[in-house]
């Protein structure tokens, strides 16, 4: 594929467009990434409508069925199409954790962590909502917390 | 890997690395016992086999087992109990049908109350050190 980026300094409005015979699932991929990079947020689905959730608004990311979802700060929940190791790749510096193999936290948003008597250990973050974290991952928010946490 | 491969492939590791230990065990004993320790209605070599067979299969049952730690929402205590139950069952088993131990009622409550205590110490140590992280971590934010 060719790739040509014309730099002009007079271009007013900035855009990018693809000459393809198809959309792979690897363009796909570039595009979602392009569109999150100038909204600086993701794609967040619900029914038939679609909503550009910020990056800060999101609180957990988690698998459910086998499809991604997005609970927000304030407790809406999106469907979105990243695959969870995506969104970790994407967004770690922003101070995203996972904290088990289904979910990713945001790591701002840390209240406490909790363990009930028998050994299960779960995170409250700020806007009350509790996440299970299974103990290897217990190492990561220490880490995350010990280095001063609020990476931005 | 699937599970059941997972089984499998711990089970076969196992087997060796509990013939390993079952042996170190009845090296100190012998050295202890100064040479005397064995039970006269055995004969050396059915002992040897029995012995063999059944340090060998509790490795591969240990260590086949260690999988339930491996399933990440069971808490501690339930991965503990399952793995001390299922484990409790095949060396009582074992333990009786070789004459480990006698069939007693007490000898086998003795049996069943050290192993037990054992896992109720692992379990109050994880607790323990869990819950001395998250405090740590707590007072951190």
């Amino acid at each position: 594929m060719n790739v040509n980026v014309n730099v002009d300094k007079k271009n007013e409005e900035e855009h990018v467009d693809f000459y393809v015979r198809e959309v792979s699932s690897n363009l796909q991929k570039i595009i979602d990434n392009i569109t999150n990079l100038e909204a600086e947020g993701i794609l967040g689905y619900q029914g038939s409508d679609i909503a550009v959730i910020k990056i800060d608004e999101i609180a957990v990311i988690y698998v459910e069925k086998r499809k991604v979802f997005c609970r927000t700060c304030d407790n809406d929940i999106y469907a979105i199409k990243e695959r969870l190791y995506e969104f970790e790749e994407l967004f770690s510096d922003s101070g995203f954790l996972r904290v088990s193999s289904s979910s990713i936290i945001n790591g701002n948003m840390i209240k406490k962590l909790m363990m009930d008597i028998t050994g299960s250990i779960s995170v409250m973050l700020t806007n009350g909502i509790t996440e299970f974290v299974s103990r290897r991952n217990v190492t990561r928010i220490k880490e995350f917390i010990g280095h001063g946490g609020k990476k931005k | 890997m699937s599970a059941l491969k997972k089984i499998l492939l711990r089970s076969l590791l196992g087997f060796p690395l509990g013939v390993a230990i079952g042996a170190t065990i009845q090296l100190v004993i012998v050295v202890l016992m100064r040479g005397k320790p064995f039970d006269e209605s055995y004969s050396k070599l059915n002992y040897y086999i029995s012995a063999y067979l059944a340090t060998g299969f509790l490795g591969a049952a240990g260590a086949g087992l260690s999988v339930v730690y491996e399933i990440e929402k069971w808490s501690i205590l339930k991965k503990l109990a399952v793995h001390a139950s299922l484990l409790l069952i095949i060396l009582l088993s074992i333990a009786l049908l070789i004459g480990w131990l006698e069939i007693s009622i007490i000898q086998i409550a003795v049996f069943i109350g050290i192993f037990v205590a054992i896992y109720v110490i692992i379990f109050i140590a994880m607790w323990m050190y869990y819950k001395k992280q998250i405090d740590v971590i707590n007072k951190e934010i």
